[in-house]
This record gives structure tokens, C-alpha cells and sequence, in this order.
């Protein structure tokens, strides 16, 4: 840390030197030196009133909390621009963002396998991403335990970007622009995978959806209308179990019904619990509209397929979780009113912040 | 910083009334940076303080037994002393952590920090250098192999434990604690290449094994000093028991097979002695 105090020599050489105020005034900036010599090299984190999206009162606490990567805006760009930085893949044809669109919060809209580097798809639909901070686990079969290593998994994952993590740093690390980044953000003369997966962190957990209509009727701001409010009384008794408001997850991992297709066994993958086989992580349902097409392989196109299915019980897989829906019927007016309340979970202002969105443009 | 010499200038002029409060002053600072380092749960001021070093030397040998056979040779066509497989060895890795010496006359010292990758590749004789052990008498060593389950729990590491080491699963979060990959004719499948990655942290899949001996006698640490503990592993160890390679496959992941291995791989420590 530099001194800032220039007024510091010449406070010695005034007429005060012998005075009692001089006494003082060493005794104040030995002190003032002595607490801000001490002050650990952390950015300050901004007031969350400023820039980074407010987390309403009624949120859990934070899964994430790592007191060595404290979120500042700084540290927030910094991942952003990771984020839409194509040169992190193989190739360089594709960004975090390639796959994850801020239109369609995060997730790409119409898809169900994205492309990853050289035309290739993986397995998995690419999930929406916001609220990050609160997830236990992450990708679909939650291998993942930790939010600063997700990145990881999509950097060096063959069908997507295809990179090694090791050469990442390497990219990075030579671009001055990055090491200037890293210097005021973490302090470090180096770049290294340590400091990128936590600038990615601060991002990924700054990612805040709480502004939706939904949150606005929480907040008294705004009124459900009739129908919203018959869809969130159905909402309530059949869904909200497992889509536990206010995240519209409860971040388990579950077998709703669906086939397995591909020999894709979710869980079961990473556990090899035989307990585990067709189940996945259930996805918040904040921003649905936004995210078509749903399940863990994109497989229904648009909501009234997935409606159908939770509502078709001869469609359930065996093993399904026993807090599906049973016997459910719903008619074309109750699915009508459902998905009025599911609209209210869309966060326009969460897909148009420009904390988020391609600092290129 | 640029005010030092005005500092230095203005110190000689001070009565001993003002050298006393700045002296006062200074402890202050002093005081108030160790104290601030101690809530942050930095390393606190060291007191002077005779240290030494203790070099682990693993000697990695091929053969029935630790201490009379051969030294490992990587990228040679081997053949197990149990059971007669043959298999060339391309890789051999693994996780040493959390090194513990046993103090003469009770307690621990346990190093910080303390995680190291032992790899045979280039050479059978691996050197781990364990400094800053203060001096004294020691009985005995302990160590991880493997990565304990809090690091694999805490999100990005560094040093021996940044996942660019290749000691990292990224798909399933964990340390890769043993690396041990090669070919051999009774692989079955398209290709003769097999590879154990072994790790697992959690339950029934825990695959950290500890090894803890005594040294037989009392290894002395004096300050700048370095003392030897000096070990086989016989690599041979890690299909003890029978485990064939056609039996075995490839191993990605926690499980019953990893464990068995790891079971196996913590009984090929050997000490050979200390000096």
C-alpha cells in the first residue's frame, strides 16, 4: 500500500515542531499509518446499494460467502469480461456467453444441446444462470460442490470449450489489459487459475435475479391480477415443493418422471447410488419464459409440454419422486392461470443490467 | 516510501519527551499489525526460533517387497510379483499431505500448508523437503495420502493443489489423490491403456489413507539442519491382493475400486531408516 499522506513532510518542517499540537499530530499519522498499514490488501466492496443488485429480505442467506474473494464491481467486470472472452475456448469460436445469452438469462433460448467448439454437443441442456450464489451444487447432476470451480467444467469440457484450464492462464496471463485487471482487483503481479475462478465467482454470484414481478408483489409494489393469483394458489399445491419460493428451487436432486434417454443417468453419474439413477437437479423456475426448451436435455419444446407431462400421470417413469403431482388435472383455463403466474418470474431488468451484459458492445 | 527520510531527518531533533511517544506510538503499530494478523488468521509474528528441514526421500522399487527389490522404472515392460501380469507404467502420482512429526515425549508438530504431489516420473527417488520443522526430537511421521475432504470442499486451491496440476476432477468436484495410468496386454477392451484415478472423500467412497510409523529411534532437528526419513514405496502394491488388470479396468471415479486401491496403496510406505 502506498502513502498518500504528501502533507506528511511538510508537517515537519513547520513552526508547529515543538508545539504540543506537533505531538499530536506525529502521534495521529503514526497511528493513521499504523491502522491503514495494517489494513489487509482487499479491494473495498462496494455498497450493495450502488451497483450490484440488491438481495431482497425475504432470500435465504448465501450458499457462497468466501471472505478471501470479497465481491467488488471491479472484481464483477473483471468476470464479465471472462466470461465473454471467445480467446478462453480451444479454438477461440466461443464464449461462456456463446451458450449462456443474457436475453434469455444465461440459458440459449431454442436449443436443447448447445454447440460447443468445432460444431461439437454435449449431453445437457445449457441451464439458465442466475441466483448462483445461493446453489449448493452445480450442473445438472450437481458433480460439481463448489461455485468457484464450475467454471472449470465447461473450459476443459471436449464439447464445449475444449481448453485446459493451465492454458487459460496462460492466455490471460500474457494480455497486459488482464494483468492490469488482476493487479487492482486481487493485488497479484501474476495471473493465476486461483485469481480467474475467483473473479469468475464474483460475476457468477453478482448474477442476482430478485426483480421480477413476483419480487415487486413481495415487495408491495406491484399487485398480481386475477389470474396470476389463481395460478400461484395451483402453483403452491402442486409445484412449489420442489420450486421452493422465493428461488423456485430447493436445490435437490430429483427424478420427476421423464424417461431416461442416452443412458444419461443424472445423479447417479456422481454418486453411483443405485437410488440416484434418473435423478437431476431441480431447476429454479425464475425467468421459465425466457428459457425454452426445459428438462436436463432440452426435451420439451415450450411449457404446455411440460404441463402435459405433469399432468399425464401414465407418462411418469418408474422411480419418479414421490412429490410429483398425482392424479393432476388441469384445464385449459387453470394452465392458462399457471402459466400467468410463472410470467410473473420473468426479471427484464436482470437480462438488461449492464453489470451483465458484453462489455464489447 | 518518500517521507522516510524527512522521518529520519526530523527523529534527531525530537526531545527525548517526543522520542518517547514515538517510540510509544511505534509499539503501537507493532502491536496493532500482529494482533490484526491474528484475527485474520494469518501467521502471526514469528518469534525467533530454531528450525530445520526434513527431507522425505520415497524411493519407489518394483518387486515382492519394499526393501530388496528393484527401483521402478516407468516406460519399461514390468511384470507384477504377485500376479504375473505384465504392464509398462506411464504415470505415477500421488497426493502427500498433511506430514505430522511425532514430538519425543508427546504431541505433534503438524506442518501448515502442507500438500505435495510425489511423482515417479523422472526419477524412482522422490525428495519432499518439509521445512521450518523446529528443532527438537522427534519419534515418528505421519501423512495424508490423498487430499483431505476440506480441500476438496473449499473451492479454488493453489500450489500443488490448483487443479492445472491434472490431480483434479472437474466434473465431479475432488482431488485425484494416486494417477496411476500405463498399458498391458491384458487390459481388455479396443485399447491396452488403463488408468487408476483415485480419490473420493466422502462416506463409503473415502479413499485418504494416512500412514503413521515410528522412526525406531529419535531423529534430532538442530536449527539449519537437515535430517533424512528415508522410505520405499513399492509400487507393485497397488495390485496386491490378486486385483488383476483385466479385472480392474479404467477408474474415473470415487468408488468400491478406488477404495480397495487406496486400500492396498497405504501398506507400500516402508521405512528404510533415518539419518
Amino acid at each position: 500500500m502506498t502513502c498518500k499522506n504528501k502533507s506528511f513532510g511538510a508537517l515537519f518542517n513547520s513552526k508547529m515542531m515543538h508545539s504540543r499540537l506537533f505531538i499530536i499530530a506525529v502521534i495521529t499519522v503514526v497511528l493513521w499509518l499504523a491502522i491503514s498499514s495494517c489494513r489487509k490488501d482487499v479491494p473495498v466492496p462496494i455498497p450493495k446499494s450502488t451497483h450490484l443488485p440488491q438481495v431482497p429480505g425475504y432470500f435465504p442467506e448465501q450458499h457462497y460467502d468466501n471472505p478471501l474473494n470479497p465481491i467488488t464491481i471491479e472484481g464483477v467486470e473483471l468476470g464479465r469480461k471472462l466470461f465473454y472472452d471467445k480467446t478462453l475456448s480451444k479454438t477461440g469460436e466461443i464464449s461462456c456467453a456463446s451458450c449462456h445469452k443474457q436475453s434469455a438469462a444465461f440459458s440459449d433460448p431454442g436449443k436443447a444441446l448447445s454447440t460447443g467448439i468445432k460444431g461439437r454437443t454435449g449431453l445437457r441442456n445449457s441451464p439458465a444462470l442466475f441466483n448462483l450464489a445461493w446453489h449448493p451444487g452445480f450442473n445438472w447432476d450437481g458433480g460439481i460442490n463448489h461455485i468457484e470451480v464450475q467454471p472449470i467444467a465447461p473450459i476443459q469440457d471436449s464439447a464445449e470449450m475444449g481448453e485446459k484450464l493451465l492454458n487459460v492462464v496462460l492466455k490471460v496471463g500474457a494480455r497486459s489489459d488482464y494483468q492490469e485487471s488482476f493487479k487492482k482487483v486481487f493485488d497479484t503481479d501474476t495471473v493465476t487459475d486461483k485469481y480467474i475462478l475467483y473473479a469468475f465467482a464474483q460475476f457468477m454470484s453478482a448474477m442476482i435475479s430478485a426483480d421480477a414481478k413476483y419480487d415487486r408483489v413481495q415487495q408491495n409494489k406491484a399487485v398480481f391480477t386475477e389470474s396470476e393469483k389463481r395460478g400461484l394458489q395451483l402453483f403452491e399445491a402442486q409445484c412449489a415443493s420442489c420450486h421452493k419460493p422465493p428461488l423456485f428451487s430447493d436445490f435437490s436432486y430429483r427424478n420427476n418422471g421423464i424417461e431416461i434417454q442416452n443412458e444419461d443417468y443424472g445423479r447417479y453419474g456422481i454418486t453411483s447410488i443405485e437410488a440416484d439413477k434418473g435423478k437431476f437437479k431441480v431447476p429454479s423456475l425464475r425467468n421459465i419464459n425466457l428459457t425454452p426448451p426445459y428438462m436436463h436435455d432440452g426435451r420439451f419444446e415450450n411449457l404446455d409440454e411440460v404441463l402435459n407431462h405433469y399432468t399425464t400421470n401414465e407418462r411418469y417413469a418408474p422411480d419418479a419422486d414421490t412429490d410429483l403431482p398425482q392424479n393432476l388435472e388441469l384445464s385449459k383455463a387453470q394452465k392458462a392461470d399457471l402459466k400467468a403466474f410463472l410470467g410473473t418470474l420473468t426479471d427484464y431488468n436482470f437480462i438488461e443490467n449492464p453489470l451483465f451484459s458484453d462489455p464489447r458492445q | 516510501m518518500k517521507t522516510t527520510k524527512h522521518l529520519n531527518k526530523t527523529k534527531s531533533t525530537l526531545s527525548s519527551l517526543y522520542k518517547g511517544l514515538f517510540m510509544m506510538a511505534l509499539a503501537f503499530t507493532l502491536a496493532s499489525c500482529s494482533s490484526d494478523d491474528d484475527d485474520n488468521g494469518g501467521t502471526p509474528t514469528p518469534e525467533p526460533e530454531a528450525k530445520g528441514t526434513v527431507n522425505l526421500n520415497l524411493t519407489h522399487v518394483w518387486g515382492p517387497s519394499g526393501s530388496n527389490s528393484p527401483e521402478l522404472q516407468l516406460n519399461t515392460e514390468l511384470t507384477h510379483p504377485g500376479t504375473g501380469d505384465t504392464l509398462t507404467l506411464t504415470m505415477y502420482k500421488y497426493y502427500v499431505s498433511n506430514v505430522k512429526l511425532k514430538k519425543d515425549g508427546g504431541g505433534e508438530w503438524v506442518e501448515p500448508e502442507s500438500y505435495r504431489i510425489a511423482d515417479a516420473q523422472d526419477n524412482a527417488l522422490v525428495t519432499l523437503n518439509i521445512g521450518d520443522v523446529p528443532a527438537g526430537n522427534y519419534t515418528g511421521m505421519k501423512f495424508t495420502i490423498g487430499v483431505d475432504a476440506e480441500r476438496n470442499t473449499s473451492g479454488a486451491q493453489e500450489g500443488a493443489l490448483s487443479p492445472v496440476n491434472g490431480m483434479f476432477w472437474d466434473w465431479n468436484t475432488g482431488y485425484i489423490f494416486i494417477k496411476v495410468e500405463g498399458e498391458s496386454p491384458h487390459q481388455t477392451g479396443h485399447s491396452p491403456s488403463f488408468a487408476y484415478h483415485i480419490g473420493g472423500f466422502e462416506g463409503d467412497n473415502n479413499a485418504i489413507r494416512t500412514v503413521d510409523f515410528d522412526f525406531g529411534s529419535t531423529m534430532t532437528i538442530t536449527n539449519n539442519g537437515t535430517s533424512n526419513v528415508n522410505m520405499y514405496v513399492n509400487a507393485a502394491r497397488i495390485w496386491h491382493g490378486g486385483l488383476k488388470i483385466e479385472d480392474l479396468g479404467h477408474i474415473h471415479m470415487p468408488g468400491a475400486r478406488a477404495v480397495q486401491i487406496a486400500d492396498n496403496f497405504q501398506f507400500a510406505f516402508m521405512l528404510d531408516g533415518i539419518n
